[in-house]
């Protein structure tokens, strides 16, 4: 298997001592972003994102010249106002930035389809706020569908992109959590499998020099298909529909049924029917 | 193809409620010792010599397989290795384990063994399997789905026969939701508890409840069956009739007496698992006797005598018997005192064709001009109700899957 990417803190005694890993760094301060991105570069490692958790709208920010070339996810709390927005949007589509916004906030549902069609990767993150179901079903109709080209909008593109009959699209290592692709480790190098586990102090390895070969650690181990515990706890998620392009995310433990539950059966069957119109067209070209 | 199921052991680290493996009263030796192992692959290789056609599946059973230990595998693959050199290419491994002791020290056996899925169950209600009552079912349930993290890590895939019991009855559609969410590929099987003497209340169902449970839940799958492609009897079903298929299951193929075998830890040889479980049809053992006398056993000619017997008897004129043929025979034993019978549980095909099959699909088996196909297609000219089907699909703007590549398409 892939060694998992380490998501840590910006705290560079930590990064200097993870050599040659691939790493995501936590950052508060814009101006952090580059610096960060040096210190891993400095340990002989590759920046995998640096992620930027800010108070402030997107509108308020700048996109300095040296992030031309940084990873970066871009957790801000919303874009405000569009005229603020303007002088930043070549940067935003040139850069390897993505927008992460709450869902919840219904103003975001139509930032993320404006910024999508103007070539920027938006990201929807799920909170206890529940979203505006219908509103969101027509962005993710707009994000699989759309005929205008636009960037993607997640969890959409990923979950219609990955989607196999058979498996599940799991998108968590859209948000950093899928221990497949994810470890995170705070400022004194314990590890743990998420960052929820992270800030509830549940670790499986004190350092990760510890974890050699992921799949030697009994803890890790347990630690994949997460979801699967929900079937331990007759969750109500494990009964819907939309189980298959969901695992529970949308519903953050039940708390967003019904809506939740009848929004993913629609995801699910727009993937779907994607899936076929994609394998109708292979065919169509195989014939040609 | 042979099919043995072989029970090396009859331990298992579980107790699940309807299990008969474990209950067994006569078995003294719970290992079958290594003198009694070689001594199947050497009437393995005795077997395929004299027959180059033929070929054996060994499905490891028991009890549970994992009870024997890594090393145990691989003294197997050695007597295989050792007595079958020039027929070995013709002998291949399945497993049927409930995965709660698998671990990284089998994965090199078992791919060496060229394992690459397994058959397992899960319950989500309390009680049933386990070492018995809600907390040994909770704690089997962690045991197994921790076990299947490494499992699929490692690359192996597996499926789920679900026991269908009295408390599932009213639960059908949760537990097909469930199950289905929790198999990646909705590889389910449901199969109904079965019973020989004693039919425990509790747990005990009948071929009818068998059949509205399965009613409930056709609708639903028959809707997203490309959804949920791997659920069984219902994908099976839609290949014997719409697609022509006939692969059958042992207890509807009529053809059990020459397919499948069971062996024991002490070397016994039976008819088949359920046969070992519940002490019947005895063929003797691999310590006196070769495969090729197994299969001329006066047991085996009764069984073939059966088909031939109910074709033109009880089941004379029955409309499911080329997907039927009777049932297992010993359902039949366990009903009528006799392997002679129709089983009881021909029911549980019948009345899901008639009852939900036939009404939600629009469809009738068997094709009525079936003289002019030769057998060679189930339903092979426009059947009563494919209009329906069509016009049905083509008003909601579905596409008919499942018809794509079946000659019942092409008759249309």
């Amino acid at each position: 298997m892939r060694t998992p990417a380490l998501v840590c803190p910006f705290y560079p005694p930590l990064i200097l001592k993870l050599k040659e890993r691939d790493i995501a760094v936590r950052v508060n301060n814009p101006g952090d972003v580059s610096r960060a991105a040096e210190t891993v570069y400095s340990a002989g490692g590759v920046p995998s994102r640096i992620i930027l958790e800010t108070n402030e709208a997107l509108s308020a920010l700048s996109i300095p010249e040296d992030w031309a070339e940084i990873p970066v996810a871009l957790f801000v709390p919303g874009t405000g106002r569009y005229k603020d927005i303007s002088n930043k949007i070549q940067r935003l589509c040139d850069f390897k930035i993505h927008v992460y916004l709450p869902a919840g906030e219904a103003e975001n549902l139509a930032s993320a389809r404006i910024l999508a069609s103007l070539g920027i990767t938006c990201c929807l993150v799920f909170d206890e706020r529940a979203p505006d179901w219908a509103a969101l079903s027509d962005l993710m109709t707009y994000a699989i569908y759309g005929p205008a080209p636009h960037a993607p909008v997640e969890p959409f593109h990923y979950s219609a992109e990955q989607y196999r009959p058979g498996t599940y699209p799991d998108w968590g290592s859209l948000y950093f959590d899928d221990p497949r692709e994810y470890l995170h480790l705070d400022s004194s190098g314990r590890v743990a499998l998420s960052r929820k586990e992270l800030s509830s102090g549940s670790f499986i390895a004190e350092n990760i020099s510890m974890i050699r070969d992921p799949l030697e650690n009994e803890e890790y181990v347990k630690g994949l298909n997460a979801w699967r515990r929900l079937f331990l706890e007759e969750h109500p998620c494990i009964l819907c529909e939309g189980w298959k392009v969901c695992l529970g995310r949308f519903g953050l433990d039940g708390r967003h049924r019904p809506g939740c539950s009848r929004f993913a059966a629609d995801m699910l069957s727009e993937i779907e029917q994607s899936h076929q119109e994609r394998l109708d067209d292979y065919q169509r070209a195989d014939v040609r | 193809m042979k099919t043995i199921i072989f029970k090396a052991t009859d331990l298992c680290n579980s107790n699940c409620i309807y299990c008969h493996a474990v209950r067994k009263e006569d078995a003294s030796i719970k290992i079958m010792p290594l003198d009694v192992l070689e001594q199947f692959f050497i009437r393995a290789d005795e077997f395929l010599r004299k027959d180059p056609e033929e070929t054996l599946k060994i499905i490891w059973h028991g009890g549970e397989p994992l009870m024997l230990g890594p090393d145990y595998f691989y003294r197997a693959l050695e007597f295989k290795r050792r007595h079958c050199r020039e027929t070995g290419g013709r002998i291949s491994f399945d497993m049927q384990s409930n995965l709660t002791l698998f671990s990284r020290e089998y994965v090199d056996v078992l791919r060496e063994m060229n394992i690459q899925s397994f058959g397992t169950s899960f319950e989500l209600l309390p009680g049933i399997r386990g070492r018995g009552g809600k907390e040994g079912s909770d704690r089997y349930n962690r045991q197994f789905i921790e076990a299947l993290s490494l499992l699929e890590e490692e690359g192996f895939s597996w499926g789920i026969i679900y026991v269908v019991t009295k408390p599932a009855l009213k639960e059908h559609l949760l537990l097909f939701r469930a199950l289905t969410n929790f198999v990646p590929t909705a590889s389910v099987m449901f199969n109904p508890v079965t019973f020989y003497r004693e039919r425990p209340d509790e747990i005990a169902i009948t071929a009818e409840e068998f059949v509205d449970f399965l009613g409930a839940i056709f609708p639903e799958w028959w809707r997203h069956r490309d959804r949920y492609p791997g659920v069984d009897p219902f994908k099976s079903l839609v290949e014997n009739i719409m697609e022509g298929s006939d692969s059958l299951i042992c207890v509807d193929s009529g053809r059990c007496a020459d397919t499948h075998l069971s062996v024991t830890p002490d070397g016994t040889i039976w008819q088949c698992g359920r046969s070992s479980d519940w002490g019947l049809m005895r063929y003797g053992s691999i310590l006196d006797h070769s495969l090729p006398e197994i299969m001329n056993h006066p047991g085996k000619e009764l069984l073939r005598k059966r088909t031939a017997r109910l074709r033109e008897g009880e089941c004379g004129g029955c409309r499911f018997w080329d997907i039927c043929h009777g049932g297992c025979p010993l359902d039949a034993l366990a009903e009528n005192g006799s392997v002679m019978h129709k089983s009881p549980w021909c029911w549980a095909k019948k009345g899901l064709i008639e009852n939900y099959f036939e009404p939600v699909t629009g469809l009738r088996y068997p094709c009525v001009r079936s003289t002019l196909c030769a057998g060679r297609n189930r339903i092979c000219a426009k059947p009563a109700g494919a209009d329906t089907i069509q016009n049905n699909a083509r008003e909601k703007g579905e596409k008919t899957p499942g018809l794509k590549t079946s000659p019942f398409k092409e008759a249309l």
